[in-house]
């Protein structure tokens, strides 16, 4: 089948963004600079276009092509590369550096971001700027190494302590993993915070074109708060302890409200086919391109299906969501777990559709076709208000 | 435009490569295109797969559940994936390894192409991986061939340049032998 | 009149927080003292701890990043790797150190990070109320070994500074006491030597200090004080256990 229809981006605040999702967009006039890469290959050129020069991680599957790309680049460019004795010590190096105000990375996979919560728990705390990419990976425990979305909840909600929020994009292609990457660098710098790229082995693995074009950078605040050696100037501290009176509600309160920021101001969605649809498919990352198909194939039968995409999971696209659900009037949430971004669609959409799911979960040995569903949405389809 | 193709056999048939010079060859022609090699617990038992989908507009799902187009390098692979070709799909077969009566499918079309014999023939059973591909060109117009030999400088590293003469002729081989199959 | 002491000026003029008798006042001093001497106040950035070390802002005058628990070593090395131009030091405690960070502490040491890190060891977690440590001696009783130390059960005390001398990327190793003036002033000699190496970028120097923890030892100050040299010296040997020569 042909898709019929380019995906529609939906930004929230789509000039100011520095990323550019729809990738078949940007080909005019640029065929002989596209290069065919994988997926997490593409995150660490987007991390080197973004002025990263300084990337700490511990080796696991299926993320270990980031390390090895950025170990062999990093060097050439006068930047650090550490392999660290484990996911804490990176995370924590990550941290130091990022307190420096440069552009600093790690990345892993589920078992290792695991790990790494503690870090991540308290750069947020300390508002330190710094991307951390998690091509996960099934679980719980060792699990295997199959692609999987069941950290959703683990990334979104605050995988460590203390009641925090991060930004957490979800590409779905290896254009995306480089442009998504370039943009985590951008958010995480313009609100002080770690910002979580969350893939899994489909989008880490596969081979796509890739225009590698580095977006225009964001007007980005001046890091006035980074550690250089206080020289005649005053003393700065990097820290998430505040034992004054009142001192730590007040600093929670300033971080609730940076995330009231981000709802208004960063959310990322993706709409398909939606206009007259009377079921929404959604889905994020990996599962999202299977979605696109079955809902082209869809189509072709006649039904009213479209697709809808979070891009950014936190925060999540609630408005854009209702919107289209609310035109539908039936979504169909479809994971590869067995539910968890399904509760934020519910909560987005409240009264306003009906909401069904359908997941898999990680270690079936292989990932649903576009015919498995669409044959899902067929019998849903039966069942949304006509 | 948009074409699947499922490309299965054993390690040491060049399936990966095969996936990649496709991939390659589409990228040149304009196309948008996305190889996904085999993951997971469908790696076991050395077996080597990979699915390539091209289109001009946009890919869509990576992961292909019913392919139009097979192309089979080894027995096993016929056992396992033929019967997911999509009614009134192809499946290339090499004939050379592989018997497809056991398959028992009226419902797609079946090109037998003795893979083996014809790279043996052109110096080298390694290059049974471009015949394959050399058909499937022919077969699903997918990509041209002269883009096909042309992208063979991207996907080989460069000590294997030499031989590019020998896959370009395997590549056309595979393709000719396939396209008299279907005339 | 000729002043003949005076506060260092990487020491802030503040009032301690700390408890009666407690080495750390000491050895602030001693290490604002080697920051001086230097002269990389402007330039340092201290790695804070978790522990009673944390405050280590309220008391220097410069930059500090405060890591997590035991992870100072790890932070160390991406500040020092981002920013080799400045003087990076951690300043932490056994249970911080010893225990909890164990793995980066060994392998920033292996790695030969040039940084520099002050280890105090009172045998005791201070902060959360002396709690056996890593470091606590065989039969000393704390709020979690309340029949003291059993060997056969909690292991021996770990000996940092001698372990920390065996590894490849260290330059310099060494352990001291605040516990007389004498020790003082080997001590002062000891961290100026061991800032001295990251000065010259001669690799990882690490300083064990002996201290005492009156409160949580539930010792008056001049008892406490005795105890460093009664009991933990002879377990914890004072000296210079790695010195590589230029």
């Amino acid at each position: 089948m042909i898709l019929t229809e380019q995906p529609r981006v939906r930004f929230e605040r789509a000039a100011e963004l520095s990323v550019h999702l729809a990738q078949q967009d940007s080909l005019e006039g640029q065929l002989s600079k596209r290069l065919f890469v994988k997926g997490n290959e593409a995150a660490a050129m987007g991390a080197v276009a973004a002025g990263c020069r300084y990337y700490f991680g511990y080796p696991i599957t299926p993320q270990s092509d980031i390390p090895e790309y950025l170990s062999r680049e990093l060097p050439k460019l006068k930047g650090e590369f550490i392999q660290a004795e484990s996911e804490i010590g990176a995370i924590n190096m990550l941290l130091g550096a990022s307190a420096t105000g440069v552009r600093a990375m790690t990345s892993s996979s589920s078992p290792g971001i695991s790990l790494k919560q503690e870090g991540i728990s308290y750069m947020a705390g300390a508002e330190l700027p710094g991307v951390i990419i998690n091509i996960s990976r099934s679980g719980p425990g060792l699990g295997g190494i199959d692609a999987s979305q069941s950290d959703y909840f683990q990334a979104v909600k605050g995988g460590g302590h203390g009641g925090y929020h991060i930004p957490v994009l979800a590409p779905n292609s290896v254009q995306e993993m480089y442009d998504l990457t370039l943009h985590a660098f951008d958010l995480a710098d313009l609100y002080r915070t770690p910002v979580m790229l969350l893939g899994d082995s489909v989008v880490g693995q596969m081979k796509e074109a890739l225009v590698p074009n580095p977006r225009p950078v964001r007007e980005l605040p001046e890091k006035e708060w980074a550690v250089r050696g206080k020289g005649s100037a005053g003393q700065r501290v990097v820290k998430s302890l505040f034992l004054g009176d009142g001192e730590l509600e007040a600093h929670n309160w300033r971080l609730h409200a940076k995330y009231q920021v981000m709802k208004e101001k960063e959310c990322i969605s993706e709409e398909f086919e939606t206009a007259d649809a009377k079921l929404i498919v959604t889905g994020f990352g990996s599962v999202s391109r299977i979605a696109q198909t079955a809902v082209a194939m869809a189509r072709e039968e006649g039904l009213k299906v479209g697709l809808f995409r979070p891009v950014t999971l936190f925060p999540f696209p609630e408005k854009a969501l209702a919107e289209a659900a609310g035109h539908a009037g039936r979504v169909l949430v479809i994971e590869l777990n067995t539910g968890q971004m399904v509760e934020d669609v519910r909560l987005s959409v409240g009264a306003r559709a009906q909401v069904s799911f359908y997941g898999r979960p990680p270690g079936a040995g292989s990932l649903p076709s576009p015919e498995e569903i669409l044959d899902v949405i067929r019998k849903n389809y039966d069942q949304a208000p006509q | 435009m948009r074409k699947d193709v499922l490309i299965a056999g054993f390690g040491g048939q060049g399936v990966l490569l095969a996936g990649n010079l496709l991939s390659y060859a589409a990228i040149e022609e304009g196309k948008n295109v996305s190889y996904f090699p085999a993951y997971g617990v469908e790696k076991r038992g050395g077996s080597a797969t990979c699915t390539v989908v091209i289109a001009d507009g946009a890919v869509g799902s990576p992961v292909v559940g019913q392919p139009s187009t097979l192309v089979v390098l080894n027995q096993a692979s016929l056992e396992r994936f033929g019967a997911r070709v999509r009614p009134g799909g192809v499946c290339i077969v090499n004939s050379s390894l592989v018997d497809v009566c056991a398959l028992g499918r009226d419902d797609i079309r079946i090109i037998p192409v003795p893979m083996n014999e014809i790279a043996t023939e052109l110096g080298d059973l390694r290059m049974v991986n471009m015949v394959a591909l050399g058909a499937y060109a022919a077969v699903s117009g997918a990509v041209e061939l002269a883009t096909l030999a042309g992208a063979l400088k991207e996907a080989l590293p460069e000590r294997n340049h030499k031989y590019i003469p020998a896959n370009v002729k395997a590549i056309e081989t595979g393709a000719q032998v396939a396209s008299e199959k279907t005339a | 009149m000729q002043q003949v002491f005076k506060r260092p000026q990487s020491l802030k003029d503040v009032q301690t927080h700390f408890c009666p008798g407690c080495h750390h006042g000491t050895i602030h001093r001693l290490v604002a003292d080697a920051m001086d001497l230097h002269g990389v106040q402007e330039r340092t950035i201290g790695v804070a701890s978790v522990g009673c070390s944390v405050f280590l802002y309220g008391y220097f005058d410069i930059d500090v990043v405060e890591a997590p628990h035991g992870r100072a070593p790890a932070v160390a090395t991406g500040v020092k790797r981002a920013k080799p131009d400045n003087f990076v030091f951690t300043y932490q405690g056994d249970g911080d150190l010893a225990a909890i960070g164990t793995a980066e502490i060994i392998h920033a040491a292996n790695r030969g990070e040039d940084i520099t890190v002050i280890f105090v060891n009172n045998t005791t977690y201070g902060m959360t109320g002396g709690q056996m440590a890593p470091t606590t001696l065989v039969g000393q009783k704390t709020s979690t070994s309340p029949y003291g130390r059993d060997k056969s059960k909690d292991g021996s005390p770990i000996r940092m500074a001698e372990l920390m001398a065996q590894l490849g990327g260290v330059a310099y190793s060494a352990r001291v006491a605040v516990d007389s003036p004498k020790h003082v002033l080997e001590a002062k000699k000891v961290i100026r030597e061991a800032f001295g190496y990251q000065v010259q970028g001669r690799g990882f120097s690490f300083v064990e200090v002996l201290s005492a923890c009156p409160t949580n030892w539930g010792m008056n100050p001049l008892k406490a004080n005795a105890r460093v040299g009664e009991e933990m010296i002879p377990y914890f040997q004072l000296g210079v256990f790695k010195k590589e020569e230029a």
